[in-house]
C-alpha cells in the first residue's frame, strides 16, 4: 500500500472504532507521512465534532416507548396458524379456494348428467308419471329371473344388473316410445321402477360399466347403468341423495 | 434487552438516522411511527440482530424519500409534544447539522449518516448502500466536504 492508496481508504476511518487491518494500515501510513497526517488529522477533528453533535440528538421518550411495544410485539411468538385462519386474508383465500372448488365440482357433475339419450330417459320417466298401474301385469319373481317372461313377450336380450337382480318384482310390461320396447318393472322396493331398453334405439350414450349415472326430472330421480347395448334405468319418485342411499344400499354382486 | 429487538443506544441511532436524513423533528418522528407499524409484520422474518437492524435502516431510509428523492421542506427548530403541548427547542447545533445533512444529495447523505452511527461496521454499510467499501470510502470523502461547505455556509 503507498500513499496514495492510504489517501484513498482514509475516509473509511472511523473515530473511536477499532478499524480493520487495510485502514489500520492506511493510518499508520499517513501518521507516517506529514501530508497525509494533517489530512487524518482534520478528518478526525471534523468527525468527533460531528459525532458530539449527532449524539447530542435524542429521541423523545414517547417514541422509545412505542419503540420497545413494537419490539416486543415484533418479538412474541408467531401467532399459530389455527389463529390466522380467522384472520380475513386467510379467510377470504379459503373461501375463494372453496368456491373455485365447489365450481368445477358443480361443472363436472352438470356435466355427468349430461349426455346423448337423456331425453329419451326423461321421456320414459315422464310417460310413468302418467301411468295408472292397470297397464303391469302382476308378477312374483325377482328382477334378474324376468329374462323370460320378457323373451315370451318378444323383447329378447333382457337383462339386468347383478346388483339389482334380487329386488322383487311385483308387477311389469312391455311398451314402446317410437316403436322401441321398453321392459318395465315395478320393484317392491322404495316403490322403484325398472327399466331395460336397448341404449342404441334411444341414442342413450353413456360409457358402459361405469358407476350409476343419476339424473333428476320433474320430482323423479333415476339412476342409469350400461352394459353393452342393454341400458338399464332404476327410477323412483325422491332425491338425488335418496338414489344414492339407494345403489349404496344393493348388494354388491 | 429481553422485550425488544434493539438495544436503546440502537433505537436512538435509528431516530437520529431518520432527523439526519429529513432535517426535520416532525418528519423523522412521522417517519419512525410509519416504520414501527411496517416493522410489526415484517420484522419477525428476520432472525438476527444484524438484519432486523438492517432491514430498519432501509426502511427509514425510504420512509424518508431517500430512494424517491422528493423535495423536503424547511426544517423547522421546534419540537411539539403531542400530550402536553410543550414546546423542546432542538439544540441548535443538532438542528443546523441535520439541517444541512439534509442537502447532501444521496447516498452521500446516508452513507455518512450511518457511519457515524454505530449501528453497522463499513463492510455492512456498503452492502446496505449497494456499494464496493472502495466507492464507500469516495462517498464518504465526498459527503464530509460537502457537508463542511454546507456548515460553512450556514455559518457565513
Amino acid at each position: 500500500m503507498n500513499t496514495h492508496d492510504a489517501a484513498a481508504i482514509l475516509p473509511l476511518h472511523r473515530p473511536g472504532r477499532t478499524p480493520d487491518s487495510r485502514v489500520q494500515k492506511a493510518v499508520r501510513l499517513a501518521e507516517a507521512d506529514t501530508e497525509l497526517a494533517a489530512v487524518l488529522a482534520t478528518q478526525k477533528h471534523f468527525d468527533e465534532q460531528i459525532l458530539a453533535v449527532i449524539q447530542s440528538i435524542v429521541p423523545p421518550v414517547n417514541l422509545a416507548h412505542k419503540l420497545r411495544a413494537a419490539g416486543a410485539r415484533a418479538d412474541a411468538p408467531k401467532p399459530k396458524a389455527r389463529s390466522q385462519v380467522f384472520h380475513p386474508v386467510v379467510l377470504t383465500a379459503v373461501l375463494g379456494v372453496l368456491l373455485i372448488i365447489g365450481f368445477v365440482a358443480w361443472t363436472v357433475m352438470e356435466r355427468m348428467e349430461k349426455f346423448p339419450g337423456r331425453e329419451a330417459a326423461e321421456r320414459m320417466l315422464s310417460a310413468t308419471s302418467k301411468m295408472t298401474g292397470v297397464e303391469l301385469d302382476p308378477v312374483s319373481i325377482n328382477a334378474g329371473g324376468m329374462q323370460d317372461w320378457f323373451y315370451m313377450r318378444g323383447f329378447e336380450g333382457f337383462a339386468v344388473p347383478a346388483e339389482l337382480a334380487p329386488l322383487p318384482a311385483v308387477a311389469s310390461r312391455i311398451f314402446r316410445i317410437d316403436g322401441h320396447p321398453i321392459a318395465q318393472i315395478a320393484v317392491d322396493r322404495n316403490d322403484s321402477i325398472l327399466y331395460v331398453f336397448r341404449a342404441s334405439d334411444f341414442g342413450v350414450e353413456i360409457p358402459a360399466d361405469q358407476p350409476w349415472r343419476v339424473i333428476a326430472h320433474e320430482d323423479w330421480t333415476a339412476a342409469l347403468q350400461r352394459r353393452g347395448d342393454v341400458c338399464s334405468m332404476v327410477a323412483f319418485k325422491g332425491t338425488k341423495a335418496q338414489m344414492h342411499e339407494f345403489l349404496a344400499a344393493l348388494k354388491a354382486p | 434487552m429481553p422485550n425488544a429487538p434493539f438495544p436503546s443506544s440502537i433505537i436512538a441511532d435509528f431516530y437520529r438516522f431518520a432527523v439526519l436524513l429529513t432535517g426535520q423533528i416532525a418528519r423523522a418522528e412521522q417517519v419512525m411511527a410509519d416504520t414501527l407499524a411496517k416493522a410489526e409484520l415484517d420484522l419477525p422474518q428476520f432472525r438476527n440482530e444484524c438484519g432486523r437492524r438492517a432491514w430498519f435502516f432501509s426502511r427509514i431510509r425510504e420512509a424518508c424519500g431517500v430512494l424517491a428523492g422528493p423535495a423536503v421542506p424547511a426544517p423547522r427548530l421546534l419540537r411539539e409534544s403531542g400530550d402536553d403541548q410543550a414546546v423542546e427547542i432542538l439544540e441548535i447545533e443538532a438542528y443546523l447539522v441535520a439541517q444541512r445533512f439534509q442537502q447532501i444529495p444521496e447516498p452521500a447523505r446516508s452513507a455518512l449518516a450511518l457511519f457515524y452511527l454505530d449501528a453497522f461496521t463499513n463492510e455492512e454499510i456498503a452492502k446496505l448502500l449497494r456499494l464496493s467499501e472502495e466507492q464507500l470510502a469516495d462517498t464518504l470523502a465526498d459527503g464530509r466536504l460537502q457537508l463542511q461547505r454546507l456548515l460553512r455556509g450556514a455559518h457565513s
